[in-house]
């Protein structure tokens, strides 16, 4: 079947296609799918809306020439490192950005971490470990955390409510979720492993 | 009305372009924004691609612009294809000259042996 023709497919079976029909119409359709993500990554790298557009173009023949060589399961992910790799290294070339140390803050999360977390996540998340955790956020996160998810209010409400800028409570809200994970994950290698996580 | 506190967990697919202009445009309800915003909560991609997006002046003209990288990468892509058919048949041609050639001098040598 012709890719311009085609139904709505899944980005892996699209990505099965390409490998199986080396047609770059599949591909074509993959990268359409993101290309405003692409964009968007890049204006908010290089702040500059004619260097986004030179680089999301070059993104996507990078991405045309590097795929056969990778086995790539998780699409998306991929692109995301792809393009953010792309910004860092021209940011570094034109000599606009220092070289970060690699740290666990700054290091790019590789596609088997992140699935190992998702995995994780993906485990039934007893309630009562939730509450726990959330005890042991900061006054900032958690209640921005809680507005935010139980109380369903947008980041402009959150931040009328407490005085928080829309960025605090941005970052609050996606900092709070990610230690939430860490202790929840925390939490249950505790009670799956008591005496190794004691000792250690 | 209060969630189920194992909502902060749940995943939802990436943002549309659509969506991501109407966010920008002021133009969703409270509960549309509400789940857009728990997504870039948990997705980075769209997350920063919104930052970036939200450095556009005039935001109604982003579609435009994702419309003129589209139709770049459109041509881009029909160039390397059309590069690769190029390449594909002077791999052809380049097999079908070793061919002859082969053949030549099967012919030559297989003559000269006769003679001799």
């Amino acid at each position: 079947m012709e890719p311009a023709k085609s139904p709505y497919y899944s980005d892996g079976e699209l990505l099965e296609k390409y490998r199986h029909e080396h047609h770059n119409g599949w591909l074509g359709i993959l990268l359409d799918r993101y290309l405003h993500l692409i964009f968007g990554v890049c204006l908010k790298y290089l702040k500059n809306e004619e260097d986004a557009k030179d680089a999301a173009q070059q993104i996507c023949l990078e991405v045309l020439k590097t795929l056969p060589r990778h086995q790539v399961v998780y699409f998306k992910s991929w692109l995301y490192q792809v393009a953010k790799n792309h910004c860092l290294m021209e940011l570094r070339q034109s000599g606009k950005m220092h070289l970060l140390p690699l740290s666990a803050e700054n290091e790019p999360e590789s596609v088997a971490e992140r699935d190992k977390k998702t995995e994780l996540m993906e485990m039934e998340i007893k309630e009562t470990h939730l509450h726990q955790a959330m005890e042991q956020l900061n006054d900032a996160q958690r209640i921005c955390v809680a507005l935010f998810y139980l109380q369903n209010k947008t980041y402009k409400s959150v931040s009328a409510e407490t005085g928080f800028s829309m960025l605090q409570v941005k970052s609050y809200i996606q900092n709070g979720k990610r230690n939430l994970k860490t202790i929840i994950q925390r939490m249950e290698e505790e009670e799956q492993y008591p005496h190794e996580t004691k000792k250690s | 009305m209060a969630k189920s506190i194992s909502s902060i967990f749940e995943e939802s697919g990436c943002l549309s372009e659509k969506q991501l202009t109407d966010y920008l445009n002021g133009r969703m309800n409270e509960s549309e924004m509400h789940s857009l915003e728990a997504h870039i909560a948990g997705c980075d991609f769209c997350n920063e691609a919104l930052e970036g997006l939200m450095q556009v002046e005039n935001k109604e003209e982003i579609p435009v612009i994702i419309k003129q990288i589209h139709n770049q990468v459109r041509r881009d892509l029909k160039a390397h294809r059309a590069r690769r058919k190029k390449v594909k048949m002077y791999v052809w041609l380049s097999f079908l000259v070793i061919i002859i050639l082969i053949i030549l001098l099967v012919a030559f040598l297989a003559e000269y042996y006769a003679i001799k």
